[in-house]
């Protein structure tokens, strides 16, 4: 049986479009689990699909997308951290500690692919808002809009982009070209 | 849109990736589940509540001394309102989480915050202290009423829950201050935050 389109659907539908493989990689980056993974990526599309039954154009789609997803995984992860007792680095943190992944650079394909992979982890290691801001930062979201989407100062998301620019530089550009100082 | 079109963003950006969507009815379909899933949760904790109740009546009918009684009676109330608390805060929270999950106006570190600081409120302050003052006093009177008319030997469960009881409280008070210390830290750094750079 088909049922009917409401206002909601459609919005719902656009912002799938739009930002559906952000999110993909949002939750990959706050959860490690494949299983808890694919419930925090149906928690984000269920709380993005009733959200927009009162989106009133007021800010932008594509922050109210952010600032949906990021809460629905916050909640994902503190529940989790409840029962593992996990503690949470923040960017600063993570600059002061060294790297001690291994890298392997025989090959380009295996290079990338690993790149990614220290990435998730660094990303997993961090606290809630600081995820938010380098995967903010990953998706080539400016400064300002960081800002907005997070209720940080932009004073602050100035000062962490630029740590966060240090910290991959240290950990990432001696393992590959991906990293511009 | 782009700030920084750096190797490393754009790397990320181009991951293979599955496409993941959900259609509305199967949103519709994952709501009710949920619902479902929530109704469970709090059926649980009144069956847990009547269970205790109704094991602590049994007690009141079978243990003689009134002092015992008197303690089973407190034990009965203290677990019926710390019952009724912690299904007021699963209400509470699930109320905030729907309303903050599910609002774009919300920014991040306000529901951040927001988190943490029921989580603090839950480990201190008249929330902490009235689970306290409801669940102890009760069971301290009664088994230092059964200690009184069986004296040791006789007594050893009487003796062990009064044992317990003296090293849980003063144990549950420390792990749950200082729970809440860390919480605030969290708290205050984040409230530093939405200041400009000092």
């Amino acid at each position: 049986m088909q049922t009917s389109q409401t206002p909601q659907d459609e919005l719902y539908r656009e912002a799938v479009a739009t930002y559906g493989p952000a999110l993909v990689r949002m939750a990959r980056s706050w959860d490690a689990d494949a299983d808890a993974r694919k419930d925090l990526l149906q928690e984000m599309h269920l709380a993005l699909w009733r959200s927009m039954a009162t989106f009133d154009n007021r800010c932008s789609l594509r922050t109210w997308v952010y600032r949906v997803a990021h809460n629905a995984a916050t909640s994902h992860v503190l529940r989790g951290r409840r029962g593992r007792a996990k503690t949470f680095l923040s960017i600063e943190d993570a600059e002061a500690q060294g790297d001690l992944a291994a890298r392997d650079q025989s090959h380009p394909a295996l290079e990338q692919a690993q790149t990614v992979e220290r990435l998730y982890a660094l990303i997993q290691s961090l606290n809630p808002l600081d995820r938010q801001v380098i995967l903010l930062y990953l998706e080539g979201i400016d400064a300002a809009s960081i800002a907005d989407v997070t209720g940080i100062s932009s004073g602050y998301v100035a000062t962490k982009i630029h740590l966060l620019k240090n910290l991959l530089a240290d950990r990432f550009h001696n393992g590959g070209p991906y990293v511009q100082r | 849109m782009s700030s920084d079109n750096s190797p490393l963003c754009n790397l990320w950006q181009s991951q293979p990736q599955d496409l993941f969507q959900m259609s509305p009815e199967e949103l519709r379909k994952k709501r009710k589940h949920l619902n479902r899933v929530l109704l469970i949760r709090d059926s649980t904790v009144w069956f847990v509540c009547l269970f205790e109740i109704g094991w602590f009546a049994w007690i009141l009918m079978i243990v003689p001394q009134l002092v015992a009684k008197i303690g089973a009676i407190l034990i009965m109330f203290g677990m019926a309102f710390m019952n009724s608390q912690v299904w007021l805060d699963q209400r509470r929270r699930r109320r905030s989480h729907e309303r903050a999950e599910t609002s774009g106006n919300i920014n991040s570190l306000d529901f951040f915050r927001s988190e943490l600081a029921r989580q603090c409120e839950f480990h201190r302050g008249l929330w902490f202290w009235s689970r306290m003052a409801a669940f102890f006093p009760g069971l301290l009177i009664f088994s230092t009423g059964a200690i009184v008319v069986f004296p040791w030997p006789d007594n050893l469960v009487g003796y062990s829950i009064l044992a317990v009881t003296v090293i849980l409280f003063p144990t549950a008070v420390w792990l749950n201050l200082s729970k809440s210390r860390k919480y605030q830290r969290e708290i205050d750094a984040l409230d530093a935050l939405k200041l400009p750079p000092a």
